[in-house]
């Protein structure tokens, strides 16, 4: 990325983390529940388990999400589910997103409008 | 591509674990029952036979369906645990089948009673009386399922049930056609399975069985310490 567009960016002030498409899927689906594991994460956002777990890994640095280790059936298990820090991140940037977007003006403006 | 909306993601989240359709054989198994117990109606056999054969295939199919669905669903579909407002409306159903089950004892204790002093209580009971008893024991139940799950298929179940409950217990429909009872349960048995059967299949091809995936990257768990 360019300074210029690092700049941009750094303006609108995005939360880059939660930007991505990946951990923003991730993010929603654990959003709309308590905590799923990683075979339910898998099946819902589409991601081969490395990717996941590299995924949840930034989120969890972040303090986003928390891996919770329980044991089924004496095996363990591991539940993810999203901090109170990552509920409030995440409302943050539908926040920005829909301020971002509605800030737009009503009409449609193409190049040359002006 | 696919829009990100949070309801419609809760919704479908929520539905997965319900729709595979083990839920349509569990009704299917029901129906069963109650159509082998029509056909033992038309024998000898004490009543304490029949009850133990119904509670049987009714209990076992229930069994064999939650083995199917730990073993082979669960980890095709992982674990979650949903919000606030879904645990809400799963404690309001179980109040609700709660309910249902005080109603169907309290008539049962009564018809039992009143027939035993001689002047039955619901002996003529016809039209809307006959409505109304098997709405609040057979269709309630189930449409409050339907209603919680947000399974809509479970209403024609619903419905079937009441229809053949009222041609065997009103209309005494078995003492005029012989076995029809039997026909209308093993009929709507064989939609609920059919139905059930092919969903599953469907829901087995649809998610295959993931790798087994450890707990998290470079760290062993030990095993939990016994109790």
């Amino acid at each position: 990325m360019s300074r210029r567009e690092k700049e941009a960016a750094d303006r609108i002030e995005i939360d880059r983390l939660i930007h991505e498409p990946a951990r923003l899927l991730i993010m929603a689906h654990l959003y709309v529940v308590e905590s799923a594991d990683y075979v339910f994460l898998m099946q819902r956002v589409g991601l081969t388990w490395g990717n996941l777990s590299s995924h949840l890994t930034k989120l969890d640095t972040a303090g986003y999400v928390e891996l919770v280790k329980e044991f089924v059936n004496r095996k363990p298990h591991t539940m993810v589910r999203l901090t109170a820090h990552g509920r409030t991140a995440f409302n943050a940037y539908r926040k920005q997103m829909r301020s971002l977007f509605d800030d737009l003006p009503g009409k449609e403006v193409t190049a040359g409008d002006d | 591509m696919s829009t990100l909306n949070l309801r419609t993601l809760e919704r479908k989240n929520w539905r997965l674990a319900s729709q595979d359709g083990l839920l349509d054989v569990l009704f299917g198994m029901i129906f069963l029952a109650a159509a082998v117990v029509a056909v033992l109606d038309q024998t000898d056999l004490a009543d304490a036979v029949r009850i133990a054969v119904m509670l049987c295939i009714q209990f076992g199919g229930a069994g064999v369906i939650l083995w199917i669905r730990m073993r082979f669903t669960r980890p095709r579909i992982g674990r979650v645990r949903y919000g606030a407002s879904r645990v809400s409306r799963v404690r309001t159903l179980h109040i609700v089948l709660a309910l249902c089950v005080v109603v169907t004892v309290v008539l049962v204790v009564l018809t039992s009673l009143s027939n035993r002093i001689g002047a039955p209580l619901f002996e003529d009971v016809t039209g809307v009386g006959a409505w109304l008893v098997i709405t609040a024991v057979v269709f309630v139940p189930i449409a409050a399922i339907a209603y919680v799950l947000e399974y809509p298929r479970l209403l024609l179940y619903a419905a079937l049930l009441s229809a053949a409950e009222y041609l065997h217990i009103v209309l005494k429909l078995p003492s005029i056609v012989p076995y029809s009872s039997a026909y209308a349960y093993g009929g709507a048995s064989l939609v609920a399975l059919t139905i059930g059967v092919v969903t599953y299949v469907r829901f087995v091809r649809r998610y295959p069985r993931q790798p087994a995936v450890p707990t998290e990257p470079g760290i062993v768990m030990e095993e939990a310490p016994d109790e």
